[in-house]
């Protein structure tokens, strides 16, 4: 629910009143006191900061208002909203700023909540009318979110899940709900997204062309971390057998023993580098690992040469990561399948999407 | 400065010198690292002027004795340009080292070094001993004692300090740069002492696999706990403080990295990136678990 339509809601639920135009507030109670602002979705810090100001104006000169700002869902996480609210609160006179407050209501930003009354009966308003949008959202261009979003959904139909709930959509990506639908919106103006009736979601079939797309913006998106061993006395073996022992958190083999699992026909013999997963979202996944894992790795674009070493950072929700008993993690199969394309190995990679798909059609 | 096939020096070594003193002494240096390496370095000749000699019990003065008198007996020469015999034992510092050339040869020369004691203290000792022609000194220098932990026997059957233990004498005796200047030039730079011998270091650490350096830690402790039964956590604690401050001092490095590849490592095209990058896994592989289980035992 967005705009006009929202305002309205929120006004028959709480009481309050629309402000009517040129205000710069959407509502406020029955008393004029308290002057509601309402962002149905935060999409910038720039929109945060001119509407603290609009609402600052209004109340200067009238001590007795209070003003709020309610947002409704909320793209900007939770630490940057933080440090720019301090930051709009910061700018204003203590006697305006400690009448402006904030309420937010997307779950996942936590501080600004409120068990206010009126905000109780907006959240509950909210809640029956469900979280579908009343409009249907706007296709979401390519982008670091939507491609983690769509890797998510080709692993869960190359495994052959089932049709994947969009809380689980949104938990596994990281992405807002807004995002997630976005994103689907894009796949079914694609034709490639099937709708189940219990509001989930899968792909209708393996879309080459969506795969062609992943593949593309790949290298662009997942911003590989190539790391070279500067004595050149180190092998992948050595490495593989260092990670092993140490096992650090939030890290999983990639590329070609990935591949190998996903398909231990596949040959992939004498490659000489190691493509590790390292998930970072919410996890503790960070390069600490690498200075104990071994010293004389440096960054390629310092050193020259070949990597020995790629990491492929992986920010979403859920790392996706295959546990093996007694060993290191392998991502799943399309991290596997893009670390084989990007090192070239193309031929091999078709082989692995073939296996893995192989009897099926959707 | 000569270039030697290491198999070969020890080849004549082992057939010019008495076969009852052929476990007297431990092989060291640049040659027992050499030979150690042969097939990493595609048994390449080395750059070395001298074949190091630990003589185990150069303590004992009349076994010492009586082993380089009859290394002369068999036609090994003294090597007097570093200074002659002297007519009295003291002081001890004006006394000449044994160097003697073998028979028919002067390619190369064998230089007596003896075996510290228990927990020594002092940076070097010397042990007056009187040869027919005066007398020489044999340096027992503090650290010496690590390279004839665990020696490995060569295909000529002489015995070889492990390039571990020779690492190890090297990094204890270097706990910061210093001022002191090698006296021979090599290759043309007289460099820095601790960045020849940290050099050394390194480049054993270079050739070394990773795996088998892995395991140094452990022998390392057993070989300073040998040496040093009442010191040898304080050592192990500051094992390493001089290739960390080589690792700071960018000039320093620089000698280090030609000493090894002007020695051990000539032709292999050795960066100072890849010696560093060796110096950091060193320290981070062999030299903190060491420091760690010294201050370990330390807490218990």
């Amino acid at each position: 629910m967005e705009g006009r339509a929202l305002e309205e809601a929120i006004a028959r639920w709480t009481g309050f009143r629309p402000a009517g135009p040129g205000r710069p507030f959407d509502l406020s109670d029955p008393a004029g006191r308290t002057l509601l602002e309402v962002k149905a979705r935060l999409r910038g810090i720039r929109d945060l900061a001119a509407d603290v100001l609009q609402l600052a104006s209004r109340i200067a000169d009238r001590p007795a208002e209070r003003a709020c700002l309610l947002v409704v869902a909320s793209d900007v996480s939770a630490d940057r909203l933080r440090l720019e609210w301090d930051r709009a609160r910061a700018a204003l006179r203590p006697g305006i700023a400690r009448r402006i407050r904030l309420v937010v209501l997307d779950p996942r930003i936590a501080g600004f909540e409120s068990d206010e009354p009126w905000v109780r009966r907006i959240r509950e308003g909210l809640g029956k009318s469900g979280p579908a949008p009343a409009l249907p959202p706007r296709p979401s261009p390519l982008s670091a979110k939507v491609f983690e979003i769509e890797k998510v959904l080709v692993q869960r139909w190359l495994l052959g899940h089932r049709p994947t709930p969009i809380h689980r959509l949104i938990r596994d990506s990281g992405s807002s709900y807004p995002m997630v639908a976005r994103t689907l919106a894009r796949l079914e103006e694609k034709g490639v997204l099937r709708r189940a009736t219990d509001r989930s979601v899968s792909l209708s079939g393996f879309p080459p062309e969506l795969w062609s797309e992943l593949a593309a913006v790949s290298e662009t998106f997942r911003r590989p971390l190539r790391f070279v061993d500067v004595t050149g006395r180190s092998g992948p073996r050595d490495l593989l057998r260092r990670l092993e022992k140490a096992k650090p958190p939030g890290l999983a083999l990639g590329g070609v023993h990935a591949a190998r699992h996903w398909d231990p026909r596949l040959d992939l013999r004498g490659i000489p580098r190691l493509d590790v997963s390292l998930h970072l979202s919410p996890g503790p996944g960070s390069l600490d690992f690498l200075k104990a894992l071994d010293p004389a790795l440096k960054p390629a674009r310092d050193a020259g040469g070949e990597p020995l070493l790629v990491v492929h950072p992986l920010a979403r929700g859920a790392s996706l990561f295959r546990e093996r008993p007694g060993a290191l993690p392998v991502a799943d199969p399309v991290e596997a399948v893009l670390d084989l394309l990007e090192m070239r190995l193309g031929e091999q990679a078709d082989a692995l999407v073939a296996r893995l798909t192989d009897g099926r059609t959707g | 400065m000569s270039l030697l096939d290491p198999a070969r020096v020890l080849e004549n070594l082992r057939s010019d010198l008495p076969a009852r003193h052929h476990r007297s002494f431990v092989v060291v240096g640049s040659l027992a690292a050499a030979y150690h390496f042969r097939r990493a370095l595609a048994s390449r000749a080395i750059r070395t002027k001298d074949a190091d000699l630990v003589v185990f019990h150069a303590g004992d003065v009349r076994a010492c004795q009586a082993m380089a008198g009859e290394f002369l007996d068999r036609g090994w020469t003294p090597r007097e340009s570093y200074g002659s015999p002297r007519p009295r034992p003291r002081p001890l510092g004006t006394l000449p080292f044994i160097r003697l050339y073998p028979p028919g040869s002067r390619q190369y020369f064998i230089e007596f070094l003896g075996l510290p004691g228990n927990d020594p203290v002092a940076p070097k000792a010397i042990t007056p001993v009187r040869l027919p022609s005066g007398w020489h000194g044999i340096p027992r220098f503090r650290f010496m004692g690590a390279v004839a932990h665990g020696p490995r026997r060569s295909e000529s059957g002489l015995l070889t300090a492990t390039p571990s233990m020779m690492a190890l004498s090297n990094l204890l005796s270097h706990r910061s740069l210093g001022m002191h200047r090698v006296s021979q030039p090599l290759g043309g730079r007289k460099v820095l002492r601790s960045s020849k011998d940290l050099g050394r270091v390194l480049a054993i650490a270079f050739l070394t696999p990773r795996e088998e350096r892995e395991t140094w830690a452990a022998g390392w402790r057993a070989a300073l706990e040998a040496g040093f039964p009442r010191q040898w956590r304080g050592h192990a604690r500051r094992c390493g403080l001089g290739l960390e401050a080589l690792l700071r001092d960018p000039a320093g490095f620089r000698e280090a990295h030609h000493a090894a590849t002007f020695g051990l490592l000539a032709g292999l095209g050795a960066t100072e990136d890849a010696l560093r990058g060796a110096a950091e896994q060193l320290l981070a592989d062999v030299l903190v678990p060491l420091r760690e289980q010294a201050g370990a035992a330390w807490e218990r």
